[in-house]
């Protein structure tokens, strides 16, 4: 039996009540290729943190070639060896190509100075394993983020590290240097280097790795050996989880109502490419993708946030070629953005000036905002959502993370409105907030509202949506209703094991 | 595991920062609630601004006597536009920097064309275009071609203070016209008009902001524009719309300041901008926008003219008076940096 280089045993993580890992133990062995395998939110990422150091565990032992690390810093992780490649890109965006995969000065031939020539042919080679065409001089922040990120794993794999953590790395890469990539960690194991791989994209997993960790709600499920498995055996093992009582499925049957949101070959700058798609007054739409699929870039184009290419988007029969959300809020069309850090509340702001934000003028009585109005649509979005705050003086940065959700989805969803694009409603919220959540939701569609709801969570989407539609490389690859929806094929298309 | 991380940090926040619930809460009338350090400042502001005017009254007779208390106020009922425009800016979390050359080169153009004999509305209307145009400029290129303010007004302050320059430079030190030094001399009720201006238009001013649905949405857009633009304000037209009303008032002041001081002067809105931005700064609003107030501001920018004249009665050099100005920002700024550290 090999060694085991990395040991972690009964590793629990929690935030609040809420356990992002428990109770998980397994050890990557000297010189094999590790899978961590599970879908969003299963724990992947949590689990690379505490690996690299970044997390500290609520309980739990890590050890690395036998030795307790109680305290594990980026220092220690290089003098043990350990290279990283993050979801978070971390190169330098005025250095070149080159420099960014050799950092350390390792061609300082001449005393202190650079030997360009010997450092430019090395970076030439170890782009050239990969199939990676690019002139090591060009600056890195002028290459996409795919290519970008493609630099990093080279930096990693050229770092000498005995030990290499992948998490997602093929994420932002196309076919052709995913295939490559998968080539060179082949050849690297030959050269006894061990390897972490975290993803959630079964091929990838299947045709690279020895062994399979499968993770899913925080907790580990199985270790597989990766001899006579198969993509339908992952698949479940990654998603196959008992259906609670808040997931009862729901999908009752409407009448066929008119479309009341309809897009037509909608395309961005980014991955979406001429996506069509139609919500039906009181009907739910479900849209699910992976990282990286384009689904987040889809809803922020329906909202009318990010520029788009083209496309035409009718909302009740009206047609618009361009849109803002100022115009779709007149049409009736709310959005709800995925990160309420990023877009949707003003932190510093109290409860009723949130509030007061999207229906200013629908508020206002000669310019001047009806402070009794308001008063009274803030006693009612907290009483319906169960908003646990004081209405003025407190600012929404001190609420906790699921009232702050709560107050949010309140301020698109009590809007006048009947279409909401919503993104990740439960994002971050425990598992009584997530109820009413989706309670919330259902009854909106009942009321004849419609909904099209973006979410990473299966569960979500299946407790939810009438029909699911999954994007894959920023398309929609596959429409699924009624009896067809189920997590294994919803996971089997987004992932790209079966065809769309 | 996102969801999580997010959860646990909102979590964090929340505690480090519940003291300070209950003491903003008295305060929930205001517009934007203030955390505890521009409550705690403003005290501090208004303690040392007593003990300063105190030793001043005390020390140099002349200091409190009503006609130097006048002469300030209505110095500041000139200058009034000017800070209220780049209070409105700050607050939506932009800077106009150019707001000092604007005022020069639209004071002084009115000034001249008004000797060259031109009514003084077409010259006062001509300023005023000459404020708008620069604000446009400014507000066009730094929404659509995501210049930053602070550079891009940097370029601005220089390119309109060149411009500037040349106008003074005709006039080459010559009295304005009667008709033009009459704008801002004129009384009503024996008290320059100016004041009375002042104070009402600063109260509608503020009762804009606090109250008005498009006062409500500057401060949106400051807190986050992301959010205001989702919650269907038109983000990009307010941003336009208020570098070219930070344009056109600093025109304003332009035209009156040029009134009083009669002759075409070089040096008239020198480094005017960072005054006004101590000021707001001093006032409680914020470089990363969506806190401060009008009032506030004025308040500050009185406070600051009363001490910088309190130094002239000590016979201090006045060059130094921008070392108090610089020393004022760097401490303010320092304050509010380290306060907002501890509030976030």
């Amino acid at each position: 039996m090999a060694q085991s280089i990395l040991y972690l045993s009964n590793i629990s993580k929690r935030y609040g009540a809420h356990f992002a890992l428990e109770d998980v133990t397994f050890d990557v062995q000297q010189g094999e290729i590790h899978a961590i395998l599970g879908e969003n939110g299963a724990g992947k990422s949590t689990l690379v943190k505490i690996i690299s150091g970044q997390v500290i565990p609520t309980s739990g032992r890590v050890q690395f070639a036998g030795d307790d690390v109680a305290l594990f810093t980026p220092a220690h992780a290089r003098r043990l060896g350990v290279a990283m490649v993050q979801q978070e890109l971390s190169v330098f965006d005025d250095l070149s190509v080159a420099e960014n995969i050799f950092p350390d000065h390792r061609f300082a031939a001449r005393g202190r100075w650079i030997n360009w020539s010997r450092l430019n042919a090395a970076a030439r080679q170890a782009c050239e394993a990969v199939n990676f065409s690019v002139d090591v001089r060009t600056k890195v922040g002028s290459l996409s983020s795919g290519r970008k990120q493609l630099v990093e794993i080279l930096r990693c794999i050229n770092s000498d590290a005995r030990v290499l953590v992948l998490d997602e790395p093929t994420s932002g890469l196309n076919t052709h240097e995913t295939e490559a990539l998968i080539r060179l960690l082949k050849t690297l194991r030959e050269r006894a280097v061990t390897i972490l791989y975290i993803s959630h994209r079964i091929p990838e997993v299947l045709a690279l790795s020895d062994r399979i960790t499968i993770l899913r709600d925080g907790k580990k499920r199985a270790t597989l050996v990766n001899k006579d498995l198969n993509q339908n055996l992952l698949v479940r093992a990654m998603v196959g989880r008992e259906l609670q009582g808040i997931h009862g499925h729901v999908a009752t049957v409407l009448s066929a109502g008119q479309p009341a949101l309809r897009a037509q070959t909608v395309s961005g700058y980014g991955l979406v490419r001429d996506v069509d798609l139609h919500v039906r007054q009181g009907e739910i739409v479900g849209v699910f993708g992976l990282e990286g699929s384009g689904s987040f870039e889809l809803a922020e184009l329906l909202a009318g946030v990010r520029r788009r290419r083209n496309g035409i988007l009718s909302v009740n029969q009206k047609q618009f070629q361009r849109w803002s959300p100022r115009v779709l809020a007149r049409s009736g069309v709310q959005y709800l953005h995925y990160n309420r850090k990023e877009a949707g509340l003003y932190l510093a702001m109290d409860v009723s000036e949130n509030a007061a934000a999207p229906r200013l003028s629908a508020l206002s009585r000669l310019g001047l905002v009806d402070r009794k109005a308001l008063a009274h649509v803030v006693r009612s979005s907290i009483q319906r959502f169960g908003i646990k705050c004081r209405p003025s003086g407190q600012r929404v940065i001190n609420l906790s993370g699921g009232n702050q959700q709560k107050l949010m989805l309140s301020l698109c969803l009590d809007c006048t409105p009947a279409c909401f694009v919503v993104s990740e409603p439960t994002r971050g919220v425990d598992v009584g907030a997530k109820a009413e959540i989706h309670n919330i939701l259902r009854n909106i569609a009942a009321s004849g509202g419609s909904i099209l709801l973006f979410s990473s969570e299966l569960p979500e989407l299946l407790a939810l949506a009438t029909t699911i539609l999954i994007m894959r490389d920023g398309r929609i690859a596959r429409q699924v209703t009624g009896k067809e929806i189920s997590e294994e094929s919803v996971m089997a298309f987004a992932a790209g094991t079966v065809d769309g | 595991m996102a969801e999580s991380d997010i959860k646990s940090t909102g979590a964090n926040a929340a505690n480090a920062i519940t003291p300070e619930i209950k003491s903003t809460g008295a305060n929930a009338a205001n517009a934007i609630t203030p955390a505890i350090g521009s409550r705690l400042r403003s005290y501090g502001i208004i303690v040392v601004a007593v003990t300063v005017l105190a030793f001043l009254g005390l020390t140099r007779s002349h200091f409190m006597s009503l006609p130097n208390i006048y002469s300030l106020f209505y110095g500041v009922s000139l200058d009034f536009y000017c800070v209220a425009g780049f209070t409105i800016l700050i607050i939506m979390g932009e800077i106009d920097l150019s707001v000092g050359s604007v005022y020069a080169l639209a004071g002084t153009t009115a000034g001249y064309l008004a000797t060259q004999g031109l009514p003084i509305w077409l010259c006062t209307a001509a300023a005023l275009g000459i404020g708008i145009f620069v604000g446009l400029f400014n507000g066009l290129l730094v929404v659509h071609l995501r210049i930053n303010s602070i550079i891009l007004t940097i370029g601005t302050l220089l390119l309109v203070r060149g411009l500037a320059d040349v106008v003074a430079a005709k006039m080459a030190g010559e009295r304005y016209i009667e008709a033009f030094r009459d704008i801002a001399r004129a009384r009503v009720f024996s008290v320059n008009w100016t004041i009375i201006a002042l104070l009402v238009l600063l109260t509608m001013a503020e009762f804009a902001m606090v109250r008005s649905a498009v006062g409500r949405a500057i401060y949106y857009i400051g807190n986050n524009r992301r959010s205001a633009l989702i919650h269907g304000i038109s983000v990009g037209w307010y941003r336009v719309a208020g570098f070219a009303l930070s344009g056109a008032l600093a025109s304003i002041s332009g035209v009156l300041v040029a009134s009083r001081i009669t002759i075409a002067d070089v040096n008239m809105g020198r480094q005017l901008e960072f005054t006004i931005l101590t000021a707001a700064v001093l006032g409680g609003a914020s470089l990363f926008g969506g806190r401060g107030q009008v009032v506030n501001s004025i308040v500050s920018y009185f406070f600051l003219a009363m001490i910088l004249n309190g130094l002239i009665m000590f016979g201090v050099e006045p060059h130094l008076q921008q070392v108090i100005v610089g020393a004022v920002l760097i401490v303010i700024v320092g304050l509010d940096t380290h306060l907002n550290r501890e509030a976030r």
